[in-house]
């Protein structure tokens, strides 16, 4: 059995799904608002402390800073795409026994 | 100030400056820092802020003055639970060292003022009375933002 890895933060998630395309602080926060639809709306701040702590666990890089551009970019690593990779099994149970047993429910 | 059209421009000590500009055209943050915590830090987080479309107005004793345009959207600073958690420890913790610091001080100066000469010494005893009540008052902010942050911990348990 492997040791059970905690839940990531719908934020965090958002963030490293951005990232498999470098981008920067701002792109991130524009791009999670849009793959969710407006919902998922994150704060500069929440935004800039997930960053640092994902930067220190090596889940995302920072890429060298263009010539033409100040803004700095990030992009995923391997060990942040495998922490994405088991997030994604950790929903698909949630989803598929949610649907298996509500669905059932709803069906009585 | 901004519902009555104003925006902030500059701040500095005791000293805040106003621009007229349409009613809520702009959106104004205080965000509490730990002006402890290194110079390079702060800036690099005030570059980061002013990279998402803010405006960083200045700081002024432990607080950053952010706007932004109304019309680019909400702004918020902290936007989950787990980060406004973490920030409101950081105003206790800054808060009861604060409050800590001065209670220590007023005792220490009521104890001079009442112990070491035969009359009471007026000057230990004004300081030593400022120091305590300052102490207090901060102690009752830190509980309201104790109040806060258990409010927050307590929704924590059931949502994100």
């Amino acid at each position: 059995m492997t040791k059970p890895t905690p839940a990531l933060t719908e934020g965090v998630y958002y963030i490293l799904l951005s990232l498999i395309q470098p981008m920067h602080g701002y792109g991130i926060m524009q791009n999670v608002e849009t793959i969710s639809k407006g919902r998922v709306k994150l704060a500069a701040g929440t935004l800039y402390g997930a960053i640092n702590t994902m930067l220190e666990k090596n889940w995302i890089k920072a890429l060298p800073e263009r010539w033409d551009s100040r803004k700095k970019e990030y992009q995923i690593t391997a060990v942040g795409k495998k922490a994405l990779t088991i997030e994604l099994t950790r929903l698909k149970e949630l989803l598929d026994n949610g649907s298996s047993l509500l669905g059932g429910i709803n069906n009585d | 100030m901004s519902s009555k059209g104003y925006e902030l421009k500059s701040v500095g000590f005791c000293r805040y400056k106003f621009k007229k500009c349409e009613c809520n055209e702009y959106i104004h943050r205080i965000e509490f820092y730990n002006n402890f915590i290194k110079v390079s830090k702060r800036v690099k987080y005030i570059s980061f802020i002013e990279e998402t479309g803010v405006k960083y107005i200045g700081t002024v004793n432990h607080n950053l003055y952010f706007s932004k345009k109304s019309n680019q959207g909400d702004f918020e600073i902290y936007s989950d639970n787990t980060s406004k958690i973490k920030y409101l420890n950081q105003m206790l913790i800054f808060m009861i060292t604060f409050s800590i610091i001065n209670l220590i001080a007023g005792s220490f100066n009521l104890f001079i003022a009442s112990t070491l000469t035969s009359y009471i010494n007026p000057m230990n005893f004004m300081v030593g009375i400022i120091n305590v009540i300052l102490g207090l008052i901060i102690i009752k902010g830190a509980y309201i933002i104790y109040r806060k942050k258990q409010l927050l911990e307590h929704q924590k348990q059931l949502f994100e």
